[in-house]
C-alpha cells in the first residue's frame, strides 16, 4: 500500500477563501535593509522582531537573508540591532 | 524568491499581508499562531486583523479561519468550541484574535458571557489603542491625551483597566504580553492553551499609523512601554493570583516612552506629570496584589 | 409504528422536536413567550435524554453567534427566540443566510416594541423576511414538532443549505396545550439522519477561510448562488412534506385550501388564525355563502405558482395579517399575494387585524368577509379590528397652577 496524494474538486456556496496567497508587499518598499555580515554577531533579534518573519540568520557565516518579494522596509531589523549591521537605503539605489 | 531557510519554517500565515510597514499586530500574530500550531481555529473580527483574513478567494492563514462580526469574536469562538467538541476535536484550539474597539467597547459583552460560563477559547486582544483599521477613532483602551481622529484634543479621560474586569471573572489565566518580550509571550500562549477554561491574552500593540512614530520603532516602543511600566508584563491566576513575569525595578519615566509618539503631543507637562503618578500607583498596586 | 399521544403546548412541542432531531449544540436566551422552549432544553441536556452542549448564552446576538459558530464546526444546532429578541439577532441573520448554515430556529410570533407588548403578532417574523432564512408557518403544536422536523431535512439538503425559522403564534400556540402526536425516535432518525457539513466548514483537515471580504467582483455572485438555493428550496420542500407524510401519516402542503374550488371569496391567512378562518367559513358556507380558507405554510420561499394555479378562478380574495407595513402599499402579506396575483382579474384586499396579541375571532373574520364582499377594493389595508376612538385613548389631565 503506497500513499498517494488525491486530487478533489467541487464547488462551494457563499463566501470562502479557498487560496492561500499573499500579496506582493516587497512593492510597498521605499528603502530596503542591507546588512554587514562582519558587523553582525548572529544573535537572531532581528528575525525573531520582523513583523513579516522574513529575516534568516545564517549562524555559521552571520549572513541574514531578507525576502524582498514581500519586505516592506519598515526597519524594525535596523532598530533592533545592537551591532548596527543592518542599514536601511534607498530602494531606488538598486532598481 | 524564497530562500532554503525561509520555505523551511512554514509559518501558518503567509509573509505578504496587507498590515502597515513596522504594524505591532503583524509580529504578535505569528508568534501566537506558530506556538498553538496548525491544528487552530482562528476567528478574526473586522479590524486590521482582517488583513490576515483575505479578500474574496485569497486567504492569509493555513488554517481554518471565520470573520465574525465586530462585536461577536468571543461569542463566534464559543460556538465553534462547542461544535468541535461534540465532534470529539477537543485538541482543536479555538483562537479568538481581536483588536482593542472589538473586545474593549463593542465586544464586551460577548467576552464576558464567554468568561462567566468558563467557554474553553483563547481569547487574544491586540491593543493598538484605537480603533485603527477604520481611520484611528478612539476606543474605550485609548490612553488619557491620546490624539486620534474623535478626540482630536486629545482624550480627556483614562483607558478601561481592562485586566481588572477580566479579572472579576475569575478565568483560570489572563495575561499581558509585549511584542519585545517574544519568548514571555511564547509561555503565556501555552499556558492559555493548556489552563482548561477560558484564557485571555492581552497584548500591546504599537501601531506607526495611529500612534505616529516612524515604522523602525515598533519593538522599541514595547519595550519602552514595559520598562517604563505603563504596560507591565503580568499574569492573573483565577482572577486573584497576580504573578509579575517582568521585573522592572527601576521603571524609566513615561515619557520615554510617550515622546516618541507624535498622538502624545498635544499633552502638557502638567498632564504628563499627572500620567506618571498615575501609572506609579497602578504600578505599585499590581507589585502589592502580587506579593499577596 | 408505536404513537405516542402526549399533552403538549407549542413551546414543549418545539423542544421535544430540538430533542427528537438530536441537536448537538443548543444556545438559547430566555424571552417570553418562547422561554420554556431554552428551559426544557436545558432539562433535557442536564438529564441525559438529549445529548447536546447548551451555551446559556447572555443574548439573542450571542445566540446567533453562537449557532453560526458550531454550525461552521460542523454540529446540528438549535436556537429560539421571540421579538425584540429575534430583532437584536438581525445582523446576524444575513450571515447565517449567506454562509448557507442549516440552523432550524423557532420563533415564538410576538409583537415588536413599540409599544411594549407580550403578546402575539408577526411583526417580529416579517421585520425579517428579506433575511434569506425560510420561513414556516405552524396552526397548533402538532405543526411546531412536524415543521421543526422538516426544517431539519429541508435546511440540510445539498441544493438548499439555508437557515429556517419555524414560527407560532405566541401564547395562542406556544402555550395552547393539544394532544400531539410525537413520533418514535427511531423513525425520526431514519427521516432526519445525521448532520454532515458539506460546504463551508471550520476543520484543520479541510483548510477554508470562512466570510472574508469580499469585492464587488464577486458579492452579486454569491447572492445569487443564495437565491438560487432558496429558489430549489420549493421542490425539496414538496418533496420532503410528501415523504413526511408518508412517514408519520401527517402530510402537510406549502399552502393549504379550505373549500376554495368554487369559491366567490377566500380570506388568506397565517398561524393560528388559520384555524378560526377554517371554522368561520364552514359557518358561512352552511348560510350559503360560497367562501373559503387558505392557510399559508411556507412564507419563505411565498409559494407564487400555487396561489397562482388554485386561485386563479377566485375574484375576490383578503388577505388578513397580523402585521403592518406602515408607509408601504400594503402589509407584508398582502403585497406578497398581490405581486403573485398581478396579471390574474382578481380584487385583493388586505386587512390588519390581531396585532399585539388583540384576538382574531370568527366575528373579525366574518367582517372581513362582508367588507371583501361590499367594500370598494382599496390599496391600502383596512384595520379591519380598530377602534373608533383610537386617536384619543390617553386622555392626559395635567392641573397647573396660572396667576390671574
Amino acid at each position: 500500500m503506497q500513499k498517494h496524494v488525491v486530487t478533489e474538486k467541487r464547488y462551494l456556496l457563499g463566501p470562502v477563501g479557498v487560496t492561500f496567497a499573499a500579496a506582493k508587499t516587497g512593492s510597498w518598499r521605499v528603502e530596503r535593509p542591507v546588512q554587514d555580515p562582519e558587523k553582525c554577531s548572529a544573535c537572531g533579534l532581528c528575525a525573531k522582531y520582523c513583523p513579516a518573519g522574513l529575516l534568516a540568520v545564517n549562524k555559521a557565516d552571520h549572513h541574514v537573508t531578507f525576502d524582498l518579494e514581500y519586505c516592506k522596509g519598515c526597519g524594525v531589523c535596523m532598530n533592533v540591532c545592537a551591532q548596527h549591521s543592518i542599514t536601511m537605503q534607498p530602494e531606488r539605489d538598486f532598481v | 524568491m524564497q530562500t532554503e531557510e525561509l520555505k523551511e519554517r512554514q509559518d501558518i500565515a503567509s509573509w505578504g499581508v496587507s498590515t502597515c510597514q513596522g504594524c505591532g499586530l503583524e509580529n504578535a500574530f505569528r508568534t501566537v499562531v506558530n506556538v498553538l500550531g496548525p491544528k487552530t481555529v482562528v476567528v478574526i473580527p473586522p479590524g486590521c486583523s482582517a488583513t490576515f483574513s483575505g479578500v474574496g478567494a485569497e486567504t492569509c492563514v493555513q488554517i481554518p479561519g471565520y470573520q465574525c462580526n465586530l462585536e461577536n469574536a468571543a461569542a463566534s469562538a464559543a460556538g465553534i468550541r462547542a461544535g468541535l467538541d461534540m465532534l470529539g476535536k477537543t485538541d482543536v484550539n479555538v483562537l479568538a484574535w481581536a483588536g482593542d474597539g472589538a473586545t474593549i467597547d463593542i465586544g464586551l459583552q460577548a467576552l464576558s458571557g464567554v468568561m462567566e460560563r468558563g467557554d474553553r477559547i483563547i481569547y487574544c486582544c491586540y491593543d493598538n489603542e484605537a480603533y485603527m483599521n477604520t481611520g484611528i477613532q478612539a476606543s474605550g483602551s485609548t490612553p488619557f491625551a491620546g490624539v486620534t481622529t474623535t478626540t482630536p484634543g486629545g482624550k480627556p479621560t483614562y483607558r478601561k483597566d481592562f485586566m481588572q474586569i477580566v479579572a472579576a471573572h475569575r478565568i483560570p489565566y489572563a495575561a499581558t504580553c509585549s511584542i519585545a518580550y517574544v519568548e514571555d509571550m511564547k509561555k503565556k500562549v501555552e499556558r492559555a492553551m493548556t489552563c482548561g477554561g477560558t484564557a485571555f491574552l492581552y497584548i500591546l500593540a504599537p501601531c506607526p499609523t495611529g500612534w505616529f512614530y516612524g515604522s523602525e520603532q515598533t519593538i522599541e516602543l514595547a519595550r519602552l512601554a514595559v520598562q517604563t511600566s505603563s504596560w507591565p508584563l503580568y499574569e492573573i491566576v483565577n482572577g486573584t493570583e497576580y504573578r509579575v513575569t517582568q521585573k522592572i525595578s527601576r521603571p524609566k519615566p513615561v515619557s520615554d516612552y510617550m515622546k516618541p509618539q507624535g498622538r502624545f503631543s498635544k499633552m502638557t507637562d502638567e498632564e504628563m506629570s499627572i500620567f506618571q503618578e498615575r501609572v506609579d500607583k497602578d504600578y505599585a498596586l499590581l507589585l502589592k496584589r502580587a506579593e499577596a | 409504528m408505536i404513537t405516542q399521544r402526549v399533552f403538549m403546548d407549542g413551546n414543549a412541542a418545539a423542544a421535544e422536536a430540538f430533542r427528537l432531531a438530536r441537536v448537538q449544540v443548543v444556545a438559547a436566551y430566555p424571552i417570553t413567550p418562547q422561554s420554556p422552549i431554552a428551559e426544557d432544553l436545558a432539562k433535557f441536556v442536564t438529564k441525559g435524554t438529549l445529548n447536546a452542549k447548551y451555551i446559556r448564552v447572555e443574548s439573542e446576538h450571542t445566540a446567533m453567534s453562537c449557532c453560526i459558530g458550531a454550525a461552521l464546526a460542523g454540529t446540528r444546532v438549535c436556537t429560539a427566540t421571540a421579538s425584540v429578541g429575534l430583532a437584536l439577532m438581525h445582523e446576524m441573520l444575513g450571515v447565517a443566510s449567506g454562509l448557507r448554515l442549516p440552523i432550524v430556529m423557532g420563533v415564538v410570533n410576538r409583537a415588536l416594541v413599540a409599544p411594549w407588548s407580550l403578546w402575539c403578532d408577526h411583526s417580529d417574523t416579517m421585520a425579517e423576511r428579506d433575511t434569506g432564512w425560510l420561513q414556516l408557518y405552524a396552526e397548533d403544536p402538532q405543526e411546531v414538532l412536524d415543521m421543526t422536523l422538516i426544517g431539519y431535512r429541508v435546511a440540510e439538503h445539498t441544493s438548499v443549505l439555508l437557515p429556517i425559522m419555524v414560527c407560532q403564534d405566541g401564547f395562542f400556540v406556544s402555550h395552547t396545550g393539544c394532544a400531539v402526536e410525537v413520533p418514535e425516535q427511531k423513525l425520526v432518525d431514519e427521516f432526519v439522519g445525521p448532520y454532515v457539513a458539506a460546504n463551508l466548514k471550520l476543520d484543520p483537515d479541510e483548510v477554508m477561510f470562512v466570510n472574508p471580504l469580499t469585492m464587488s467582483n464577486d458579492y452579486t455572485e454569491l447572492k445569487y448562488q443564495h437565491n438560487v438555493g432558496m429558489a430549489n428550496s420549493e421542490p425539496v420542500l414538496e418533496e420532503v412534506l410528501e415523504e413526511f407524510g408518508k412517514k408519520f401519516g401527517r402530510t402537510y402542503h406549502r399552502v393549504e385550501f379550505y373549500r376554495c374550488e368554487d369559491a366567490e371569496e377566500v380570506v388568506v391567512t397565517m398561524g393560528s388564525m388559520s384555524g378560526t378562518a377554517v371554522y368561520t367559513v364552514d359557518q358561512l358556507r352552511a348560510e350559503g355563502k360560497k367562501v373559503g380558507a387558505v392557510k399559508i405554510v411556507s412564507f419563505r420561499p411565498f409559494p407564487i405558482r400555487l396561489l397562482q394555479e388554485r386561485l386563479s378562478h377566485v375574484p375576490r380574495i383578503a388577505v388578513l395579517e397580523r402585521a403592518t407595513s406602515i408607509g408601504s402599499a400594503g402589509g407584508p402579506v398582502l403585497c406578497e399575494v398581490r405581486s403573485a396575483l398581478a396579471n390574474m382579474p382578481i380584487a385583493v384586499s388586505g386587512f390588519v387585524a390581531g396585532l399585539g396579541g388583540r384576538d382574531i375571532t370568527p366575528t373579525t373574520i366574518k367582517k372581513v368577509f362582508d367588507l371583501l364582499r361590499t367594500a370598494p377594493p382599496e390599496t391600502l389595508p383596512t384595520w379591519v379590528d380598530v377602534r373608533e376612538n383610537a386617536m384619543t385613548i390617553r386622555e392626559y389631565v395635567l392641573d397647573r397652577e396660572v396667576l390671574v
